[in-house]
């Protein structure tokens, strides 16, 4: 879970990196209620759009994922494999 | 007898006067009994800082920040196919549910919301009877939610007004497409931004 919410903050950082450079998602020092809500809105729709786009000239029949999907995928699966975990059992 | 005591508000381990835990490989000695499985996490930062980190960057300022009633959620965790997490066939009183709610209750401060989908119909491991329960925080002092088993349908439908709407026109594919429940999203439908 802490490798998932990690990358994920990770990749709305780039989103709004990358939006900052065309003016998208500039942050306003006085951020209001609907200028936050608008911003997630924007964030939810690119990271939706970027997660589900199909690859160019590939069809919904033949296309399951994305390199944008596959790349999220593995960075929080490779941050999660990081974890070492004990495993304890309660004695009674 | 001894036991361990897992406080319902943190993620350590604290034990009480006596208590002891073993290893996973190790054996309890005869006379004890060796409970089910417990996930302790050894080298990692904690989710709850994680969560307070996602957040900052939605919500920099706590803008949406509510300090009475109900919160905006920031983030929706939505766990499709859920059902597979309650699977553990070899005991009953442990599964991969369980130690997710207890990584989402370390985050519960945030303004994350989770949501379980699921297609099949055993989902009462989701929100059992609270007396069945295998925590016993959840059967002393947590109500669980309950679940939403059913969705409307014709949601989507177009509304056929009276003397407006033409026989012609129902039998169109854009209007019967609307009809019935949304059981898939057609990834090939991009999302516009509002």
């Amino acid at each position: 879970m802490t490798a998932l919410l990690r990358v994920l903050a990770e990749y709305l950082t780039d989103i709004l990196s990358a939006g900052r450079s065309e003016g998208d998602y500039a942050v306003a020092s006085s951020q209001t209620t609907s200028f936050v809500k608008s911003r997630q809105q924007l964030l939810a729709s690119e990271f939706r759009r970027r997660m589900t786009e199909m690859p160019k000239g590939s069809s919904f029949a033949t296309a399951t994922t994305n390199s944008y999907r596959e790349g999220f995928y593995k960075t929080v699966m490779s941050r999660a494999e990081e974890v070492k975990f004990r495993v304890l059992h309660v004695v009674s | 007898m001894s036991f361990m005591w897992f406080p319902e508000d943190d993620n350590c381990f604290k034990f009480k006067k006596d208590s002891t835990f073993i290893d996973g490989d190790s054996q309890p000695t005869t006379n004890s009994k060796k409970s089910s499985p417990r996930l302790d996490s050894q080298n990692t930062g904690g989710v709850k800082e994680a969560a307070q980190g996602l957040c900052k960057v939605i919500d920099p300022q706590s803008t949406l920040e509510s300090s009475s009633g109900p919160r905006h959620p920031l983030v929706i965790l939505a766990f499709d196919e859920a059902h597979v997490l309650t699977n553990n066939p070899g005991d009953t009183t442990y599964n991969v549910f369980i130690e997710l709610r207890r990584v989402l209750r370390s985050m519960v401060k945030e303004p994350i919301f989770s949501l379980f989908l699921t297609t099949a119909g055993s989902f009462q491991r989701f929100s059992p009877d609270i007396r069945s329960d295998p925590s016993s925080r959840v059967t002393k002092a947590l109500p669980t939610l309950h679940p939403i088993s059913e969705i409307s349908f014709d949601t989507l439908a177009y509304s056929a007004k009276e003397n407006k709407v033409s026989l012609e026109r129902v039998t169109k594919t854009d209007w019967i497409a609307r009809l019935g429940r949304p059981l898939c999203v057609d990834y090939t439908y991009p999302c516009k931004s509002g």
